[in-house]
């Protein structure tokens, strides 16, 4: 761990020591990044109520799930001694309403405790000793730790100078893979590939190694602003080894709700479903779910206010002559000439949070993810002190 | 049962639904759905999944929703802090911080030691019938599982178990064990550790997920022994006592050394905002939590003695649930049950033919339940308890 790192968490100390008190209670803060998960190392920790930062640290919807899915949770409260398979609405009724909105069965669909937890399962269903992972580097990270983990090789491709996935370098080192990691938009470099790119990979891969297993992660997919996109869903329904990983983390702003789910072809749906957690969901998180994932209004005017936030976000960087990757994200990834740390560190003295390191890049790239129009307003005006 | 009541559960044909339900893969949501559409007076009884009549008190309420309002949109936020559990936990079971592990339900603890501790060289020990989640899992990743089948009344085999222990990885205990409802004393468990620990190198996991129900003054929580034996370890959940078996939360309490390989593969992104808040509070309501033990010894005692004052018994359940010889097979007492809108526990092999699992309800709601399991089982009062 850095030393700058370790600043960045030093307020952490006993108040608000993470997702493991214990952990690093145990074995110190080292521990809180080495040897937690990525999808919770990635987020800076929940600072108590009070405290007045501005967290653009973990792509999340700053403006959170809203109403209609508050009054569902409390709801579920009331039901909170039934197991979240016998109540109403239950993991039944959003897997089958999901798979409905997608004009899909069930058996197309399965839920996980937040989409990492279905990052996790894919490698251990789908690679093994002799079937290593083909993933990006920088990407998200969960699927490459639980590979090595497992004792897995993870074959890392660089993506390309522009930011964005060498899908034609990730078809080649397929041959023999259990399973690719493909982050669409991509964590933390922002980009994404068009419907046409996806579909040339999913057939280039099949020809390569059609046993392989393609794991497309649309975390962001809401998100996205190129009018060239589509989603790998319709494609993965219905094609063996292809699945999509969705979550309820970011436009729906339910990070602390954990609600993802993966929909795909059903024999792949099916084998992926044997790792999962028996009951991995809670009744609130899948209330709030239920209760709002049709809502296109909010979705869309979600959509409307983060691409505004982000274009001033990204006019401001380039407009002091800094390089900003293709956003189709809630986050940006720039170039700001100096390490990530340094940033990181000068920025949270000011009660700005920013993401974490993205090796290889993290001696000139920072991940900023987007706030609200306001909070941007005044982060900016941090960010030009800092990198002045 | 009225007839009102019954015809409505035959027109929408609940007793299939439920029949399947109880199979334990079906649709399980499908009669809680049907249910809250019902006037009260109407709903089934769920006495399937040993899960809590009454939820939550109203303490753990409160903390559910600051949980999710206090600060800036915590319902939104990843990298949740657990340090409010770890407190609560800390403050009520006496154990140090560094000892403790949280997990989506205690099911993520089983699944995390059996993931670690087992492999296809370290075996699996489980009993029989047991609870299955160590022995599923084990065998999707082909860790062989030895299966001990229960000893004298319905107990685990502990000697036979000791005896398989050369060689395992794991050696899963739930105590008290579900579905057969018995526990071990705190001298009996201590000898058994002990033989373990001389014996093999294997690491016990003891389940003690309805360690609030227990009333046997003899039985003792392993958990002490955890903080300080690196082959011990102990899991508990807030899904019983506790009233939240939707929340998904659970914690599992051992050596810092267990716990740091345990840390390692341990998923920490699955919990939810709400659970952590509710959790901690709930063990900070020591008074609804002694209610609740109460209010179920009170119900168990009633469930008990009606079935002995019919000439039927169980065995010495330390529960919330009873596992009963009713010498009817188990698919048929559910069909049975089901038809009056009553639902009761699955198949649990091999016992199957003539034992069946019964969850506690509310007082009312199993006075409403026997009338119907004495239909079922053509059952007469012959003698006092």
């Amino acid at each position: 761990m850095s030393v700058s790192r370790r600043d960045v968490f030093g307020s952490l100390t006993v108040a608000a020591s993470g997702p493991s008190g214990a952990l690093i209670a145990a074995r110190g803060r080292e521990a809180l990044v080495d040897e937690l998960w990525p999808n919770t190392v990635d987020a800076a920790i929940v600072q108590p109520p009070g405290n007045d930062e501005i967290r653009l640290s973990s792509n999340e919807n700053p403006l959170g799930p809203g109403k209609r899915a508050l009054d569902a949770v409390r709801e579920a409260f009331q039901d909170a001694s039934r197991y979240p398979d016998n109540t109403s609405p239950s993991m039944g009724d959003l897997q089958n309403a999901l798979a409905a909105a997608n004009d899909a069965s069930r058996e197309h669909v399965l839920l996980g405790a937040g989409s990492g937890e279905l990052l996790k399962d894919a490698v251990q269903a789908f690679t093994s000793h002799s079937k290593h992972l083909v993933t990006a580097t920088p990407s998200y990270l969960t699927s490459a730790r639980v590979a090595k983990y497992l004792g897995t090789e993870v074959r890392a491709i660089p993506v390309n100078s522009d930011g964005k996935l060498n899908l034609g370098a990730m078809a080649e080192a397929s041959r023999d893979a259990g399973l690719i990691f493909v982050c669409n938009p991509n964590n933390p470099t922002g980009t994404v590939h068009e419907a046409e790119a996806i579909a040339d990979f999913v057939e280039r891969v099949q020809d390569i190694s059609p046993d392989t297993v393609i794991h497309f992660d649309e975390a962001y997919h809401e998100y996205v602003t190129d009018p060239g996109y589509r989603s790998a869903l319709s494609l993965a329904l219905w094609t063996p080894n292809v699945f999509v990983s969705r979550t309820f983390s970011k436009v729906y702003g339910m990070a602390g709700l954990r609600i993802g789910y993966a929909m795909g072809h059903k024999d792949t749906i099916a084998k992926l479903g044997r790792y999962g957690l028996p009951i991995n969901t809670n009744n609130v998180g899948v209330a709030a779910a239920y209760a709002t994932f049709h809502d296109e209004v909010r979705v869309r005017r979600e959509i409307k206010r983060n691409a505004a936030a982000r274009q001033f976000t990204i006019d401001f960087f380039r407009g002091t002559g800094h390089e900003v990757f293709e956003s189709n994200a809630n986050f940006i990834f720039v170039n700001i000439g100096r390490p990530a740390a340094e940033m990181r560190t000068a920025c949270a003295e000011q009660d700005i949070r920013i993401g974490r390191d993205f090796p290889p890049m993290e001696r000139t790239h920072a991940r900023i993810s987007i706030g609200t129009m306001e909070e941007m307003q005044r982060a900016t005006k941090i960010f030009a002190k800092v990198l002045a | 049962m009225s007839v009102s009541r019954r015809s409505f559960v035959k027109k929408v044909g609940i007793g299939s639904a439920a029949a399947a339900m109880m199979a334990y893969e079906g649709p399980r949501s499908l009669a809680r759905a049907w249910s809250l559409s019902l006037p009260e007076e109407e709903r089934p009884i769920f006495l399937h999944f040993n899960e809590n009549p009454l939820g939550p008190g109203s303490q753990t309420i409160e903390a559910l929703e600051t949980g999710i309002t206090a600060g800036n949109h915590p319902t939104a936020r990843y990298g949740l802090s657990t340090t409010a559990l770890a407190d609560a936990i800390n403050a009520t079971q006496e154990v140090p911080k560094s000892n403790i592990i949280i997990g989506n339900g205690s099911t993520q603890i089983l699944r995390t030691a059996t993931h670690v501790f087992t492999s296809p060289s370290k075996h699996l020990v489980t009993g029989a019938p047991s609870y299955g989640e160590c022995s599923g899992y084990a065998e999707l990743i082909g860790t062989p599982v030895e299966f001990i089948p229960v000893g004298t009344s319905m107990r685990l085999d502990l000697d036979a178990m000791a005896d398989a222990a050369k060689g395992a990885g794991l050696i899963f205990l739930d105590n008290p064990n579900n579905p057969t409802a018995t526990v071990h004393k705190a001298d009996t468990m201590g000898a058994f550790i002990d033989r373990v620990m001389a014996e093999s190198e294997a690491v016990i996991l003891i389940d003690e997920a309805y360690h609030d129900y227990v009333t046997d003054p003899a039985y003792r929580s392993e958990i002490k022994r955890a903080v300080s034996n690196k082959r011990v370890l102990v899991a508990r959940t807030f899904s019983k006592a506790h009233g939240m078996a939707g929340m998904r939360i659970g914690y599992g309490v051992g050596h810092t050394d267990t716990l740091a390989s345990m840390n390692a593969w341990h998923y920490g992104g699955g919990l939810n905002v709400a659970a952590i808040a509710g959790a901690a509070a709930s063990l900070l309501d020591r008074e609804h939590t002694a209610e609740e033990e109460a209010r179920n010894t009170a119900v168990r005692r009633f469930t008990v003695d009606w079935f002995k004052e019919r000439g039927i018994h169980g065995t010495d359940t330390q529960t919330n649930f009873l596992f009963v010889r009713t010498d009817m097979p188990a698919v048929d007492f559910r069909a049975g049950c089901a038809e009056d809108g009553i639902m009761v526990g699955r198949d649990f092999r091999p016992f199957h033919n003539a034992w069946s699992r019964i969850s506690l309800g509310t007082m009312e709601e199993m006075q409403r339940a026997t009338e119907v399991f004495g239909r079922v089982l053509k059952l007469k009062k012959v003698a006092a308890a």
